[in-house]
């Protein structure tokens, strides 16, 4: 289909001549990285200060590099092959500036882009970052900003700016100041809490101290809320009982939304944030109830059939379907039904155990971990199903299968974050969806479960 | 020697003891416990075994798998538009012309177009015949002698109404037609050679055209956006992604005439 299609019209018969025009279809392009230049953050302030503040210009530097890296566009030139000085050029070209960096001296390097910045601290002891992307091969300016903060945000700086570097490119912001939530068991002993992070692995903050095992996590569509469940112990029974707990990370507030006996797990919140989709087993079949922030059940969303297991709810960004995984065909499988719970269709078929289901950001695609031989991999589909593409297949150093579990999209819908334990640990890693520019989040010797990224973040 | 035949006979009466009752354990499970016999009900259900193998090709490595293999390109169209050039050339003339005439000829035009088309019907119908009795021969110095043939009857449709004149390149039939295909395919894989997107504009679904023109010689005498993908960058690579791939070869004499004026409409991608 794709292949050369030459339409070439013989007028032998007919009198209609020479109106058709010759067409041709030249297909799908081959991609490349784009090459960029990014000389050092000078130091734009006092020289005298410009060691003490090396450290920032560091960190700065490698956030935006890091993000830049991540972002699949860029290759960066080796600074070894820059033909000009980055500390004695300041941050406009050269016509019309006494020290103006040459577009010139770029272009031999094939350099499409070319960023220059520099940064301060004033004396509020804010960090000011000056920064301008250029267009070699135009000579051109893209775009250039100040972002300015105070020391604490210096990475929030950074991210910013790679944010704007693609919303300038390709119109859509970089997910580079998003956050995950994930359960993890990094706190010690058998304990697994919930905690968040940025998406780039610093910045861990713990959000519960159950000492249980607190696990599921989902954000709120704004990300202020993490709805979980912790399994806790009731004061009348003094039996443990999975509950879901809300916590409200602007008021550090904590809320027990459900606590019906059993299993009250797997949240994950309507489109408008007003309700919350989980499992409640009731003490007998577990299904998908809906309740609303006060924990009041809404309906009932799924019944059966008999037994089986109606579980992760997954919401679709336009809040009209959700994706859940059930074993009513006899294994695990992903099914899409309407929020209501009506129209519900199977749409996976392969493979032994397919689970955690994930939507990508237009709803167009379905994530979810699937298991055909042994072992569980990250798949990729259309929401009805179709064209299925695995976005996984790492091993283990010993060269047996990993298993890749719990999808989750980035928000910009360009990567997918998942768990894997290929290192003997569960750790987080993402790459982009078709399973390219894979990235390790973790590195430590602790489990992380059910990552869940956040939406764009200010 | 009694004790160790006692021994003996003991060991065996062990031996045999413990096989039977192995035995009737293994029978009375696969009789009464036949819960561990495999589910073949289950087994049988699969529904599909295999998930997708990794994708191997990333849209990074793409370029290695469509290049075309350099094997194939040029020889088919030069060496044929050789020995034609003697009778195309005075058909040239006239495409000049043409231009000129059709502003005045337009009007006029109405009223005779539905004769005139009628008899260059009856004229291509025969040229089709002779065509296909000529490929069945398939011999070169016929097909030139009948291409003769075509150039004359169009010679002589010429006169009749300038206004409405062949364009040259549009009778394409038999050989020319098949050097017109290699010469647009040729002008595709030269293109598709340079036809690459930065990540940032791939998978973006954009979709442009572009209108070139080629001069006799090859030469890209016009570069420009003919439906704009909406996006300045992209439209920017399509035309940067021309530019590199000229100039093309010469092209058919019959065909620089379609080239040069109304050009050829590239889609990106389709």
């Amino acid at each position: 289909m794709k292949t050369v299609l030459i339409t070439f019209l013989v007028f032998l018969a007919t009198a209609v001549f020479a109106e058709e025009q010759l067409y041709i279809k030249i297909g799908d392009a081959k991609t490349k990285k784009s090459l960029l230049g990014f000389p050092q953050l000078n130091y734009a302030g006092s020289p005298a200060l410009a060691s003490k503040n090396f450290a920032l210009g560091a960190e700065l530097y490698n956030v935006i590099q890091n993000d830049l890296d991540v972002s699949g566009y860029f290759q960066f030139i080796a600074s070894s092959a820059f033909l000009e000085d980055g500390k004695k050029t300041g941050l406009k070209p050269a016509p019309g500036e006494p020290n103006g960096f040459k577009f010139d001296n770029w272009k031999p390097l094939s350099a499409d882009f070319l960023i220059k910045g520099e940064f301060v601290v004033d004396k509020e002891d804010q960090v000011e970052l000056e920064i301008y992307l250029y267009h070699v091969p135009k000579a051109g300016l893209v775009f250039g900003k100040k972002y300015r903060g105070p020391k604490a945000t210096l990475r929030k700086i950074a991210h910013t700016f790679a944010n704007d570097v693609l919303k300038n490119l390709t119109d859509k912001s970089g997910p580079f100041n998003s956050k995950f939530v994930f359960s993890s068991d990094r706190g010690g002993g058998k304990f697994r809490e919930i905690y968040t992070m940025d998406w780039d692995g610093v910045e861990i903050e713990k959000i519960t101290n159950h000492n249980s095992i607190a696990l599921s996590p989902a954000w709120s569509p704004d990300a202020r809320k993490i709805a979980y469940t912790a399994y806790v112990q009731k004061k009348s029974t003094k039996l443990r009982n999975a509950d879901l707990f809300l916590f409200d990370l602007e008021k550090s507030k904590r809320t027990n939304l459900s606590y019906r006996t059993g299993i009250n797990s797997g949240a994950a919140f309507s489109a408008n944030g007003n309700s919350i989709f989980l499992t409640i087993s009731q003490g007998v079949t577990p299904n998908i109830f809906k309740i609303n922030l006060n924990g009041e059940i809404q309906g009932k969303i799924t019944n059966g059939p008999g037994n089986t297991l109606n579980v992760e709810p997954a919401v679709s960004p336009d809040g009209k379907r959700l994706a859940f995984s059930s074993d009513r065909s006899g294994k695990p499988m992903i099914y899409v039904m309407d929020v209501d719970g009506s129209n519900v269709t199977r749409v996976t078929f392969g493979g032994v155990f397919n689970s955690a289901p994930a939507w990508s950001p237009d709803g167009k695609k379905i994530a979810f971990a699937g298991q055909d031989s042994g072992n569980f991999d990250i798949f990729l589909m259309d929401s009805n199903g179709q064209n299925i593409t695995r976005v996984t297949s790492a091993k283990k150093a010993n060269g047996k299968a990993a298993d890749n579990e719990d999808p989750h999209f980035s928000p910009d819908g360009r990567f997918i974050v998942y768990t894997s334990n290929r290192t003997g640990k569960n750790q987080i890693y993402f790459s982009t969806v078709d399973g390219s520019e894979e990235r390790r989040v973790t590195q430590d010797s602790h489990n992380y479960y059910k990552p869940k990224w956040s939406t764009f973040l200010d | 020697m009694t004790r160790s035949a006692e021994g003996q006979n003991k060991g065996i009466m062990f031996s045999l003891i413990v096989h039977a009752t192995f035995l009737a354990f293994m029978i009375l499970k696969n009789v009464f416990f036949d819960s561990d016999v495999p589910d073949y009900q289950a087994a049988i259900r699969v529904d599909m075994v295999a998930l997708p193998d990794k994708n191997p090709t990333m849209p990074s490595q793409k370029s290695e798998d469509t290049k075309p293999t350099p094997v194939e390109e040029a020889p088919p169209a030069e060496p044929e538009s050789a020995p034609k050039q003697a009778e195309i050339l005075p058909e040239k003339k006239p495409q000049v012309d043409e231009t000129a005439i059709k502003l005045s000829a337009d009007k006029k035009h109405d009223e005779k177009q539905k004769l005139l088309e009628e008899k260059k019907r009856k004229e291509a119908l025969d040229r089709i015949k002779k065509l296909n009795a000529l490929d069945s021969i398939k011999s070169s110095v016929e097909t030139e002698r009948i291409e003769k043939l075509v150039g004359q009857s169009e010679s002589k449709a010429k006169p009749v109404y300038k206004g409405n004149v062949l364009n040259p390149g549009t009778e394409l039939n038999g050989i020319n037609k098949i050097q017109h295909e290699n010469y647009v395919a040729l002008i595709d894989r030269q293109i598709k050679e340079n036809w690459t997107l930065p990540q940032w504009l791939a998978n973006k679904d954009f979709k442009a055209q572009a209108l070139l023109k080629i001069d006799q010689n090859g030469n890209i005498i016009y570069n420009q956006i003919y439906k704009s993908s909406g996006n300045a960058s992209y439209d920017d690579v399509v035309k940067e992604t021309i530019q590199k791939s000229g100039p093309f070869p010469k092209p058919p004499e019959k065909f620089s005439a379609i080239l040069s004026e109304k050009g050829v409409l590239i889609g990106f991608p389709e």
